[in-house]
């Protein structure tokens, strides 16, 4: 669970009746912010880097 | 607003006859198409192999596998699905549930008058594009009138909120609307030279990335957590992973044509979008393995899940496999290999042709009233699938990156072909094996629907599903 993510947020649980699916409203894992950033950056890199051969 | 059906009235919002006959027709389709990649992949060792009908020869017979994969096993499952998973989103039945009949054999028609015309020579010319246009008024129509159907019983629906799948399933079908419109009523007829080579990677990769993701995600969301008994890990990574793949999915056609005559600045902007096509794939397979931890002993018990487990981790590989191979370096070493067919295959059937089939697993059983006909079938089902696609996918990769090596040391191009004779065998070997797999696993539902033990009441839940 992210940090800034409060517990009980996070944990809340939605239900949808018809279908029966409970679904978590959930966070954003720590590992997954980090590849987000770095392939954010990475994209800014390659596309100055790349835009002209 | 009125109630919300209860658990032992959820099927009956499901037009039963129509969902059963879009899924036994698609389990034909599911034999059909890969049946004929078969006789394709024995072409490769034996170069006559029925070459002296013309019917029968690569360039016929090609197009029937690719257009009977998408469109005749993918999407004639999603058709099916989507009638079982829109009510029961919804709380309501499907809007004008009679056209639903109307559709299938539309679909069905129109789907078997294409591969007909491929055979026969007529052929549009466009990649996963290619049935003639008065065949494609059929198909646009039966598109336009499913979106029709699945945006009204949206707006009529009963339950407040819309669930993850709706998302995935409105848009797929929006999209490809568009997108089919545009590849066989425009992209033929107009814009010459490299700039249709460059809609064209615009097309092709709406269909893969706008039409058969999305449609497959849509499928795994909504039965992932029906299969785990467990609340779906997170809503939040659901909007990351759907909004990322809309942003960036349209931009990475190109990556078909890097190192051509197309500007320079367009390939970049492709590469960048299928590298940063990371970001809602490992999303969602956060999300997807996120909501079996603690339920893994589900795999034991639930075919649904098995198929659903094993396709996320083909889509793991696939994608990862499609972003990197789209880098200039990769594209070097892995263009005109069959490193490029192992990325189709890893994603179309390892992942979206797996998923549509936990569906079935999870859905026939519980329309039919029956339980599964045969555990021992499901089982043969899922190792033949397993160990066949596991192998044929390891060949594909290893042989293209040899070839592709060959090639870059210099390597005369005969020379190449002949190191690859090994591999074409061993591949075919591996489709041989999924394919019976495949025709056990539809034997055991078109047998459930006829003659399995009825579901005793009142557990109303099917086993091993």
């Amino acid at each position: 669970m992210s940090g800034d993510e409060r517990p009980s947020e996070a944990e809340h649980i939605e239900h949808y009746q018809s279908a029966d699916i409970d679904e978590r409203h959930g966070s954003v894992p720590r590992w997954l912010m980090v590849v987000y950033i770095a392939l954010g950056i990475w994209m800014i890199y390659y596309l100055v880097q790349y835009w002209r051969p | 607003m009125s109630a919300i059906p209860l658990s032992n009235e959820r099927e009956e919002l499901v037009d039963k006859e129509v969902v059963l006959h879009f899924l036994l027709s698609a389990a034909f389709w599911l034999v059909f198409a890969p049946t004929i990649g078969v006789i394709l992949s024995i072409k490769f060792n034996y170069f006559g192999f029925l070459g002296s009908v013309s019917w029968l020869t690569w360039g016929r017979l090609r197009p029937v596998h690719v257009m009977g994969v998408i469109f005749g096993a993918f999407t004639t499952a999603i058709f099916g699905l989507t009638y079982y998973m829109v009510p029961h989103l919804c709380g309501v039945r499907m809007y004008k549930e009679n056209w639903s009949r109307v559709i299938f054999w539309l679909w069905n028609l129109g789907l078997t008058a294409g591969l007909v015309s491929l055979v026969l020579g007529q052929n549009l010319g466009i990649e996963a594009g290619e049935f003639p246009v008065w065949d494609d008024i059929l198909i646009e129509i039966v598109f336009i009138l499913i979106t029709i159907q699945i945006i009204v019983t949206i707006v009529r629906r009963k339950e407040k909120k819309l669930y993850v799948t709706l998302w995935y399933l409105t848009a797929a079908f929006v999209w490809t609307v568009f997108n089919y419109a545009f590849g066989h009523f425009i992209l033929p007829f107009s814009m010459p030279g490299v700039n249709n080579a460059a809609m064209h990677g615009l097309y092709i990769h709406y269909v893969v990335g706008l039409w058969i993701t999305p449609a497959g995600l849509a499928v795994i969301y909504y039965f992932l957590p029906l299969s785990a008994q467990a609340p779906l890990y997170s809503h939040k990574l659901s909007l990351i992973g759907f909004w990322s793949l809309a942003f960036f999915y349209p931009f990475v056609g190109t990556h078909h044509y890097i190192y051509s005559p197309i500007p320079y600045w367009t390939q970049t902007i492709a590469i960048v979008a299928s590298m940063m096509l990371i970001i809602p794939v490992w999303t969602v397979i956060q999300n997807f393995y996120g909501t079996f931890v603690g339920h893994w002993q589900r795999l034991q018990e639930s075919y649904t899940a098995k198929f659903l487990i094993i396709g996320a981790f083909y889509y793991l590989i696939g994608c990862f496999q499609g972003s990197t191979e789209a880098l200039r370096g990769m594209q070097t070493i892995t263009h005109f290999t069959d490193f490029v067919i192992a990325h189709s295959h890893l994603t179309v059937f390892g992942t979206f042709i797996l998923w549509v089939t936990a569906g079935m697993y999870y859905v026939i059983p519980r329309l039919s009233g029956r339980e599964l006909y045969s555990k021992s079938l499901a089982q043969w089902h899922w190792w033949l699938t397993v160990a066949g696609f596991s192998l044929m996918a390891s060949t594909l990769v290893m042989q293209g990156l040899m070839q592709g090596t060959m090639l870059e040391q210099g390597a005369d191009f005969v020379n190449s072909m002949v190191a690859m004779k090994p591999y074409w065998f061993t591949r075919t070997i591996a489709g041989v094996t999924m394919d019976v797999g495949a025709v056990l696993g539809m034997w055991n539902f078109l047998q459930t629907v006829l003659q399995g033990e009825p579901i005793a009441t009142p557990a109303l839940e099917p086993r091993w599903t």
